[in-house]
């Protein structure tokens, strides 16, 4: 099942990217696009299931979710300034990539229960967990990045997640789609894609070596004390 | 009196939710579209969620300005012009996708709405962990810490202005510099809790033996009823699709034809048939049990 998730994901994702290099049956894309990030998504939590986690494991990915998702509501006060892209990022880099991506979706849809739901939900489970596999690979390749280095990226997961997040909209809404109203859409959101950026940056900056080191303690307790 | 659409099956629910959406994402049709926009109001209105449509106009509200002037201003096809501004055409076909654009976003807004109200969380959460135990358990626990957890943070940064910290910075560093005593302990009390959690779930017999459901759902017949009546709406609106009479390009020109046509009647009353289905099903007799 493991690894038929990984197979299914990779064709969708294949598949995907052929129908929009092709770019000739426009009007379904949307449709195509929606179903493949469900499908990914689900996909992900079968993936899940068939995973050695144990319940210990599974709450701390719960309480760094509800953590990230915490976040958002109380960073309220400014528009795209929120730390739950720099948590995913920051769980993603200790705990790995698969983890990461847990954590980012989890946090998208849990709060989102709180703060509504509604068609752009796949679309932050997907963007957030993204980062979070983006961030586990860094964090196996180089675990011991510089501060600096890690903020860079974090500023860039800015615009990445945020331009996810307009691929649903204006897939979905914009007809017909050329590169121009493409590029015009997203040029109304750079303000809040920079904003999101800087933050990410100042996040980073101010908060990774003290939380690196908190989740890189609770890291080591989970695997000296589970017993499975 | 209020209808209870919680007496469905998750999964019933879920598929004739995902029918909608194939529907609402791949159609152009407005008679279509309005059929779906009925069924939402009669869910809505049935059961005592009106006030759940004037919320999706205030979510869709920002939405449907960047949809209308990006439309009306970067897309400059269209014949019929409506008039010219800043030596630009604005035409009526780009008006009329625009907000045919805009409704369907309405739509999934109201679908995804639709859904919270018809699933009801605790079925689902009793269905998903015996089939998806890992799953429903983070879920669980990450509910269950979000609203405590945000608790936490408001009674901290209480504290933490008691003692002179500064909330309310000038520029954006500082403001978020002032968050790094809470956050840190807010993170280090809650992954402590984590591990008590973790053990208490295992305790209770998350993933370590079968756990007993009180009240497991049945796929009944009311179920296989809808179920079966949403796959048939999805065949003949794929057949219909396909055939090319719900093929619905206002660029290549406005003809009547093209908005109604049998293809297009057929799936809206098939769709209002649907709102009629669910009404009947969910329909309780006199000692308050549900007829099927």
């Amino acid at each position: 099942m493991r690894k038929l998730s990984i197979y299914l994901t990779t064709f969708f994702i294949s598949i995907l990217l052929f129908l929009t290099i092709t770019g000739k049956i426009q009007e379904y894309i949307p449709l195509f696009v929606t179903i493949v990030v469900l499908a990914i998504l689900i996909l992900s939590y079968m993936y899940f299931e068939k995973s050695a986690m144990g319940t210990k494991e599974i709450a701390v990915i719960a309480t760094l979710s509800a953590f990230a998702g915490v976040g958002r509501a109380i960073f309220a006060f400014a528009p795209g300034v929120q730390p739950t892209t720099f948590i995913v990022a920051i769980s993603g880099f200790v705990f790995g990539p698969y983890e990461g991506f847990l954590v980012g979706s989890t946090a998208a849809f849990i709060s989102n229960i709180f703060l509504g739901q509604g068609p752009w939900s796949p679309w932050q489970m997907f963007g957030w967990g993204i980062v979070g596999v983006i961030s586990g690979i860094i964090g196996k390749a180089r675990a011991n990045i510089s501060v600096e280095k890690f903020s860079v990226i974090c500023f860039l997961y800015g615009f990445l997640f945020d331009w996810i997040m307009n691929l649903w909209h204006v897939l979905g809404y914009i007809r017909p789609l050329t590169l121009k109203s493409i590029i015009s859409a997203y040029a109304l959101g750079l303000t809040f894609d920079v904003l999101h950026a800087i933050s990410n940056f100042l996040f980073s900056m101010i908060f990774f070596e003290r939380l690196v080191r908190v989740l890189r303690r609770f890291k080591r307790r989970l695997e000296i004390t589970y017993i499975r | 009196m209020k209808r209870n659409y919680n007496i469905f099956h998750v999964l019933t629910l879920a598929f004739t939710s995902i029918i909608l959406m194939i529907i609402i994402f791949s159609c152009e049709s407005p008679l279509i579209l309005t059929g779906i926009f009925i069924y939402f109001l009669v869910v809505f209105i049935t059961c005592g969620h009106s006030k759940d449509i004037k919320d999706g106009f205030k979510y869709f509200a920002p939405f449907f300005a960047v949809t209308l002037i990006i439309n009306m201003i970067f897309v400059t096809d269209g014949t019929i012009m409506l008039f010219k501004a800043f030596g630009k055409d604005f035409t009526l076909e780009s008006l009329i996708v625009s907000f045919m654009l805009s409704f369907k976003l309405l739509l999934i807004m109201y679908l995804f709405m639709m859904m919270g109200i018809m699933i009801d969380s605790d079925r689902a959460v009793s269905f998903f962990s015996s089939k998806m135990p890992k799953s429903t358990l983070m879920m669980m626990v990450t509910f269950k810490l979000f609203p405590s957890m945000k608790n936490r943070l408001v009674t901290l940064k209480q504290i933490y202005s008691i003692r002179g910290v500064d909330f309310e910075g000038k520029g954006m560093r500082e403001r978020i510099k002032a968050f790094i005593p809470i956050l840190s302990i807010l993170l280090e009390s809650s992954l402590d809790g984590a591990f008590d959690i973790g053990e208490a779930a295992y305790v209770k017999g998350f993933l370590s033996g079968k756990r007993t459901v009180y009240d497991r759902q049945t796929f009944g017949r009311k179920d296989y009823i809808v179920t079966l009546y949403a796959f048939l709406l999805i065949v003949v609106y794929l057949f219909f699709r396909i055939s090319g009479s719900l093929n619905f390009d206002i660029y290549i020109g406005i003809d009547v034809s093209k908005f109604i046509n049998l293809g297009a009647i057929t799936v809206f009353i098939m769709l209002l048939m649907l709102a009629a289905l669910i009404l009947i099903l969910t329909e309780e007799n006199e000692d308050g049990l549900h007829r099927y």
